[in-house]
């Protein structure tokens, strides 16, 4: 892959050279082929979909609809199965108010607050427990997936890929023990999509959620993948317009899903440009990216390592690298990345009760994707040498 | 934004350490894991001494130090109006919206212990 190559699909490095952008695990940069296409949408085919009775409607529904199948052929899920959400924020939370189950809840120490919080909240409106697996060496640990997950258990909420530690999670064993003991498995795919095929058949997840402005696509773009027969019986979330079969003064019939989950009208340009973000990624290969996220990180991990002061909290492996530093708080930290032209995340990512655990005030967390040069990478490794020289006492 | 001088405070923060007062409070910014504990000798509506127990970013903590000793000596009806501009001026550099919290928490805390104290 060529990185050099590839930074010129992508406008924001004509307006900003010098940028050196490791903050992708927050978001990713766009490219000119998902600007184009919702520039597109709204130059040629704008319109409310699903309703219209005029061709420009209908080259609208067919362009949200292609939208979904290129989203589910992405996944191996049937279009269906695919509900489109503003984010994986919004994905959690339509599951907790939606799905009923009987028994607890489970959840993981490193836990980002979107996948946690809307289980808390349901756990508190319909008395359930909640316990959490532990996390060891960044990753959830198996040992205690075995020893907490029992037959009372009746939901497990956990991550792909930490946004706090970026190691993939032993997922499979996980969901493995959750369906030996009956209960649902919900993972939060928001940091593994950008960067590695995910093929919901193969992990055989109950429900998938993921952020499509992580991996090229517009703000304001999620997906939550359910197996057909879960989303059948499943409440609506949000009711109005689009999501029904009829309405009469006394009753209501909804919509099969994926309708019925997406009331009122959708992000249609969004789709369409996320559909134009997984046309891009597919065109360089799942493989090519994820092998240059975990090699550029490697060598950031390589190099963090040298600098004293500096402790690497991210395990092997991962694709992105959160460390401390003894002499300075990771914002001040971030600061001084930020005056040498390179954008990080600083702070507690979302996690606080992981922070807690770890006993830091936060991190700091540098995230590559596909731009990344190691260019890119000496740059930050300066940086970092700068801020330590700045705080040492 | 790291001039000397901050750099300075926040590696050798001035008036370190706690006293036993009525006149204290404690402050922090929760999501950024900022705090800090101020501690006021007060005579006659006179701060005579100051101290403070500060663990936080450079801006904090040099935040913190620059008003224990700009403080020392002000009436505390005067530091008691004091707003974020005059914090801002101490500090000379240019503060992004995301460290605003960071450079206020002193000032914000040091009002708070006289605002609980009833002596004012």
């Amino acid at each position: 892959m060529e990185p050099q190559k590839i930074r010129d699909d992508f406008p924001i490095f004509d307006e900003r050279p010098e940028l050196v952008y490791l903050d992708n695990a927050a978001t990713s940069q766009k490219p000119e082929a998902v600007i184009k296409a919702v520039k597109d949408f709204y130059t040629e085919n704008n319109s409310n979909i699903g309703r219209g009775l005029y061709k420009l409607a209908n080259d609208a529904t067919k362009a949200y609809k292609d939208s979904r199948k290129k989203v589910a052929d992405f996944v191996n899920a049937e279009e269906n199965e695919i509900i489109f959400v503003r984010n994986t924020t919004e994905a959690e939370n339509l599951l907790a108010y939606s799905l009923e189950f009987e028994g607890d809840i489970v959840l993981s120490k490193m836990a980002h607050h979107s996948e946690q919080l809307p289980w808390r909240r349901k756990a508190e409106k319909d008395d359930k427990e909640i316990q959490y697996l532990d996390t060891e060496d960044g990753k959830v640990s198996v040992k205690s997936a075995k020893e907490i997950i029992t037959e009372d258990t009746g939901l497990i909420a956990i991550s792909h890929i930490s946004n706090v530690f970026g190691a993939e999670n032993p997922v499979e064993e996980i969901i493995k023990v959750g369906h030996e003991n009956d209960a649902l498995v919900v993972l939060d795919a928001a940091q593994s999509a950008p960067h590695r095929n995910l093929d919901v058949k193969d992990l055989e997840a109950d429900f998938v959620a993921f952020s499509g402005h992580k991996m090229f696509g517009p703000s304001g773009t999620g997906v939550l993948y359910g197996r057909k027969e879960l989303l059948q019986n499943m409440r609506p979330y949000q009711v109005g317009g689009g999501m029904i079969t009829s309405v009469t003064e006394d009753d209501v019939g909804y919509a099969k899903p994926p309708e019925k989950f997406e009331g009122g009208t959708p992000n249609i340009a969004g789709a369409v440009g996320l559909a134009a973000a997984i046309e891009y990624l597919e065109d360089i290969g799942m493989e090519k990216v994820s092998a240059h996220s975990k090699n550029l990180t490697e060598k950031m991990i390589e190099g963090l390592e040298e600098i004293e002061g500096i402790e690497v909290i991210s395990p092997e492996g991962a694709n992105l690298v959160s460390f401390t530093c003894e002499y300075a708080h990771p914002h001040d930290v971030a600061e001084v990345l930020n005056q040498h032209g390179v954008a990080v995340r600083a702070g507690n990512h979302c996690a606080q009760p992981q922070m807690v655990e770890l006993d830091v005030n936060g991190t700091t967390r540098a995230s590559p994707y596909i731009y990344n040069t190691e260019e890119d990478i000496e740059k930050f490794l300066k940086a970092v040498r700068e801020a330590v020289k700045t705080f040492n006492v | 934004m790291y001039r000397e001088e901050i750099l300075d405070h926040y590696k050798r923060p001035r008036n370190k350490g706690s006293m036993d007062t009525e006149i204290e409070a404690e402050g922090e910014n929760t999501s950024c894991g900022d705090n800090t504990h101020i501690y006021f000798e007060v005579e006659n509506g006179e701060i005579l001494e100051i101290m403070h127990e500060t663990e936080g970013c450079a801006i904090c903590t040099a935040a913190v130090s620059i008003l224990s000793e700009e403080l020392t000596g002000k009436k505390v009806d005067e530091a008691e109006s004091l707003e974020r501009d005059w914090m801002l001026e101490r500090l000379g550099v240019d503060i992004s919206p995301m460290r605003m919290k960071c450079a206020m928490l002193g000032l914000k805390t040091a009002q708070k212990a006289f605002q609980k104290s009833e002596q004012f």
